[in-house]
């Protein structure tokens, strides 16, 4: 076995390089591991590329398997990268991505307002990143394809509904005419970093308490548990 | 101009380095801004309180000292220290508390704290210590003395103040009390017995008195004030220490501690308050008898290092784990060769080690010693034997099927959050089993790296000798690896999926594919018989002009029909298995997806998407694109507008792909998972792998493991210990695999603690069982005795407790040959006194008649091997000097 791989979860400070690929750029302060996840065909590739890229194609090649795609941001004078992973919708694909919930900080629970079955299978998708991903994942519930009102099946109440039910966020976005990509993006990587900073402190008090255990051990006339 | 010149002239700006020592003292005293007031002091109080210290380093003439703030934390009553002390002032002088302190019975030997404190029942003080050297000379002693008594005195700091002097192993000190134009002189006198067999007669209560009136000089209004304690040192019996270690042979990992927790019962007989004249103790007789002794108090001495089995063993796990040796060097301790085996394919894994002969070349090596080489050859080849049996017995007993592990019996041994959330292996898994294994290999005390490279090379050709045969692995349940599990599950569970596949491999050869084949002609056939007449006449014929058109492969009919061929329904076929990844071989592939441009991504993973491409046109001979689509990705395709706009792009991979397939069903395939290679990657990795590498896989089995035996063996009734058990928190890092070395010892020491704790209450439990007719007072004493710094016993020496102690001395003690002898003065039973201990007090016009009324004070300690004094005697300085 080789020297462990580098993981996605580490918050690592990587010494400042020049790169000019994106998805090689050393030079960031956090990484964060994002997925999105949905029905076929709800919008992901064309949002993701919205928000990496700033431009929108009204036909994506169909995902196969997965893709990724890098986009560095400020929070906090810190730079945080955003290693974010496109997965493919369909069924037979199931598998292979949820490999890939593992490890993700964040997740973006995408369905399209204009189809009935893809906002009824985010419960599905929900149930799955319970299963797959780890409990401090944090996720955005996206309804997509808002231009789209004419041909609006989902009401906006009831995806802020099934979102509340969830305990998710919602934001409605077009990724067409750039509605809430951003809003959306910028929202995930909050509240990752309101939960990160929240466990560093539980983890200080974890080991402050720690060392008080140490501490009694250490003494010979140390008090037991019970009290006098 | 002489050199004396220049030195007077700058004598007066320069301050001499005992005024800057002076200075240095007072000025660290204002710093720490001391509290020498308070009020009196509740009973005990001191013995309950917690202690704060502070320190600093001073220097004088070259030497270093340590200042230190000694002082109990003491709940100050609101406002009644201040009443209190204001109508002091209208009674009489207003002398320092703490000597005041010096008459208070209420704190008389403490239990434990500074010396200082027990012998004076200080509740504050500074004392400086000198930090590398003894202080012998005495006109160094007086000079820092005077410096201390001139500090206090410019500080108007009323605590006592104590230097230490002479060699610092008999703790000696001198200091004073300085306030209210009084002062209180602290002498300490310090006897070995070798010094003191010309002295031992003074230590009883008659020559301490002649010495305390001697000290004091003048005339003693009242009896002079006496407490006394004599002090015993009870052995009780500690008898499952053997047990805890072992209990059964390999289903019950270690726990507890193997030496007593509690090393001593400390027994203390006292006498609160006596009159002078109303006691009589000489070298020749003694009143004081300890069964007659008013109040009888205990305190458990615990012992520093119980050796806790568990703590020990994962300690002994993280040494191999810190040396990181790779596992040959083990191997070769033993001769055996770590090459061997890979080639072999013995039925039975075990019988390897047991038929193996040691090399005498290794050994050659090993000992390399030529003249003790035969000597050495016989006690080496023997000890290899003997280790090699004792795996090859581990290994049968945990790996046999039917192993019962705690939790499987079910006796409230699981916990769930354990279980369900920690990334470790499932409960009586292979992993589990091997884990058992590896703990009873760290057991023992020697050898460990040995034994631990043995089992682990033993286990990877267990594991290949059922790749070889083509057994399935026992006690590995998941289909396919779980990402939830530690990445060894992970990889154990592959190597289960790999021998599946190759069992179905195996099959498929003589019966399975053909069973399919027959599977899907059956289908067709019955979709002949329930579709009409012409339906079935032209795919007869068809099959029998075009015979490669004859559709194989297929795993279900759907409602569909193809849109070429309205008359031929849809099917899907029998498509190849996503390979199952375990969680390094996925970030392997991530991290090669990410070094790769988008369309290479793409290409990288359209096998299995040409996989279905082949399989379906096989199954649906004359299907288009589009009939692939809507089984493929049916959003993709509508009735209405045929094919999305995504899969009509110009360049679309999957259009590309599409007509670039043929047909294959997937019997005719090139597998996408080659478990072969798969298998073989885990077992060269495994073989290669050092002991840290290995350790790292094991560890949060390991850990687990160690976890749940904790929560096994505490103590049910109360959920205290329960508690310090690091459960949430290790699991939280198993799950981001972050279960270093370091988070290993910290559970290691919080393991310590617990099985520390449980030590002394099983200890308890033995010793002082609550039933019988003083089952309430014994469980009041239960609760009291391992909690508080001491325990008075109800009812003393006739009390039910002492009926316990007495009984335990009676026991261990050895019975006096002659029972008619008189017993030797102060022994309790057969046992005599660890410690006797004397505090003369009387409050004394000193030093004339006309001065204020001020505390004397002798404390007096005799043990077998020394002989203390320490006395303070105050004096009024107002009128006298």
């Amino acid at each position: 076995m080789s020297e462990a791989p580098r993981r996605f979860y580490d918050l690592q400070m990587s010494s400042p390089s020049t790169s000019k690929n994106d998805a090689t750029d050393q030079n960031f302060d956090y990484m964060f591991k994002l997925l999105i996840i949905g029905n076929s065909a709800v919008g992901k590739t064309s949002f993701l590329f919205r928000y990496a890229d700033d431009s929108f194609t009204s036909a994506f090649v169909s995902t196969v398997g997965i893709d990724f795609k890098v986009k560095t941001v400020q929070r906090n004078n810190k730079r945080v990268k955003l290693q974010i992973w496109d997965t493919a919708g369909q069924e037979r694909y199931r598998t292979i991505t949820t490999a890939y919930y593992r490890g993700a900080m964040g997740f973006i629970l995408m369905y399209d307002i204009t189809n009935e079955d893809s906002f009824n299978a985010v419960q599905d998708w929900a149930t799955q990143i319970k299963t797959y991903s780890w409990d401090s994942a944090q996720v955005m519930l996206v309804a997509n394809k808002a231009d789209m009102e004419n041909e609006r099946v989902v009401s906006t109440e009831r995806g802020e509904e099934l979102a509340r039910q969830l305990g998710f966020d919602f934001f409605e976005t077009s990724a067409k005419e750039n509605l809430n990509v951003s809003a959306s993006f910028d929202r995930l990587v909050d509240v990752i970093c309101d939960k990160m900073a929240e466990s560093l402190e539980e983890s200080a008090q974890a080991a402050s308490t720690g060392t008080q255990n140490l501490h009694d051990v250490g003494q010979s006339e140390n008090k037991p548990p019970c009290s006098c | 101009m002489s050199e004396s010149d220049i030195f007077e002239i700058e004598d007066y700006t320069t301050a001499s380095p005992l005024e800057k020592f002076i200075a240095a003292l007072e000025d660290q005293i204002h710093q720490w801004g001391l509290e020498t007031r308070g009020s009196p002091l509740d009973k005990n109080a001191l013995a309950q309180a917690n202690w704060t210290k502070k320190s600093k380093k001073l220097e004088f003439l070259g030497k270093s000292f340590d200042l230190e703030y000694h002082a109990a934390l003491i709940d100050e009553k609101d406002g009644a220290g201040f009443e209190m002390a204001e109508e002091d002032l209208e009674d009489k002088r207003q002398i320092p508390v703490a000597m005041e302190d010096l008459l208070d019975r209420g704190n008389d030997f403490m239990p434990r704290g500074h010396p200082l404190a027990l012998w004076y029942s200080f509740r504050a003080f500074l004392v400086l210590t000198p930090s590398e050297t003894n202080l012998m000379d005495q006109s160094e002693i007086s000079t820092i003395s005077s410096a201390l008594n001139l500090s206090l005195f410019n500080a108007s700091c009323e605590l006592p103040f104590l230097l230490e002097i002479k060699n610092k192993n008999r703790a000696m000190f001198t200091g004073a009390i300085v306030g209210g134009g009084c002062s209180t002189d602290f002498d300490v006198v310090h006897f070995n017995r070798k010094q003191a067999s010309d002295h031992w007669e003074i230590s009883n209560l008659s020559s301490l008195l002649h010495v305390f009136k001697s000290k004091v000089r003048s005339p003693i209004p009242l009896p002079v004030q006496l407490s006394v304690r004599l002090t015993y040192a009870v052995q009780f019996p500690f008898p499952f220490s053997s047990k805890a270690v072992r209990i059964g042979k390999y289903s019950t990992l270690p726990w507890g501690c193997m030496i007593s927790p509690i090393e001593f019962l400390q027994l203390s007989c006292s006498w609160p308050i006596v009159s002078e004249d109303l006691v009589s103790d000489t070298p020749e007789y003694t009143d004081l008898d300890p069964l007659q002794a008013p109040q009888w108090s205990v305190c458990p001495v615990y012992n520093n290092n119980p050796k806790t089995s568990m703590a020990t063993t994962l300690n002994g796990y993280l040494k191999i784990w810190d040396e990181a040796m790779p596992i040959g060097f083990y191997l070769s301790q033993i001769g055996y060769n770590p090459n061997e085996g890979s080639s072999e394919t013995s039925s039975n894994p075990l019988e390897k080690i047991v038929s193996h002969q040691p090399e005498v070349t290794n050994l050659t090596k090993m000992t390399g010693n030529i003249t003790g080489f035969i000597d050495s050859n016989v006690q080496h080849e023997e000890r290899s034997r003997r280790i090699r049996e004792e795996i090859e017995n581990i290994m049968a007993v945990t790996f046999s099927d039917d192993l019962i592990t705690p939790s499987s019996t079910g006796l409230g041994s699981t916990c769930p959050e354990l279980d369900q959330k920690m990334k470790s292996c499932p409960r009586n898994s292979l992993v589990q089993k091997l884990t058992l294994a590896i703990f009873h290999a760290l057991m023992v005390e020697k050898e460990v790296g040995v034994r631990f490279a043995l089992l682990w090379k033993k286990f990877i050709e267990f594991l290949k000798t059922h790749f070889e045969n083509m057994t399935l692995l026992p006690c590995v349940e998941s289909k396919h690896p779980q990402l939830q599990y530690s990445l060894l599950q992970q990889k154990v569970e592959m190597i289960q999926y790999c021998i599946k596949c190759k069992l179905l491999r195996a099959g498929r050869i003589s019966s399975t594919s053909i069973d399919n084949r027959k599977k899907s002609l059956q289908e067709s056939e019955k979709s002949c018989e329930s579709d009409d007449e012409f339906f079935d006449a032209e795919d007869d014929s068809k099959e029998m002009i075009k015979n490669e058109d004859l559709p194989e492969g297929r795993e279900k009919k759907t409602d569909m029909k193809l849109l070429k061929f309205s008359e031929k329904a849809l099917y899907i076929p029998i498509t190849q298995q996503q390979p199952p990844m375990t969680e390094d071989m996925i970030e392997a592939q991530q991290e090669a997806l990410m070094n790769e441009k988008a369309e290479n991504r793409i290409l990288m993973q359209s096998t299995m998407l040409s996989s279905d491409m082949s399989a379906f046109k096989a199954a649906n001979p004359g299907a288009v694109f589009e009939d692939f689509v809507r089984w493929h990705s049916p959003t993709d395709f509508s009735t209405e507008n045929g094919l999305s706009a995504r899969m009509t792009l110009p360049g679309n991979h999957w259009v590309d792909l599409w007509s670039t397939t043929k047909a294959e069903p997937v019997s005719r395939q090139k597998r996408v998972f080659d478990d072969t290679s798969v298998a073989n990657d885990i077992f060269t990795e495994f073989e290669n792998l050092s002991v840290d590498q290995i350790c790292k896989l094991l560890t949060p089995n390991i850990v687990h493991e160690a976890l749940v035996t904790a929560v096994n063996n505490v103590s049910t009734e109360d959920d205290s210990l329960l508690k310090m058990i690091p459960i949430s928190d290790t699991i939280k890092l198993s799950q981001h695999d972050a279960l270093s070395m370091k988070a290993v010892e910290n559970v290691a020491d919080e393991l310590s603690t617990v099985e520390t704790f449980q030590g002394r209450l099983t200890w308890l439990d033995l010793n002082f069982s609550e039933s019988g007719d003083a089952k309430e007072i014994i469980k009041a004493f239960n609760k009291s005795f391992l909690s508080c710094p001491e325990t008075i016993i109800q009812g003393a020496a006739r009390g039910p407790i002492a009926k316990i102690i007495l009984e335990k001395i009676n026991d261990s003690a050895p019975r006096r040959v002659d029972e008619n002898s008189q017993k030797p003065p102060y022994s309790l039973v057969n046992l005599s006194p660890s410690n006797r201990e004397y505090i003369l007090r009387a409050s004394v016009n000193r030093p004339v008649p006309v001065s204020a009324k001020l505390p004397q004070r002798l404390y007096a300690s005799v043990t077998p091997s020394e002989f203390r004094m320490a006395g303070a005697f105050s004096s009024d300085n107002t009128f006298f000097f």
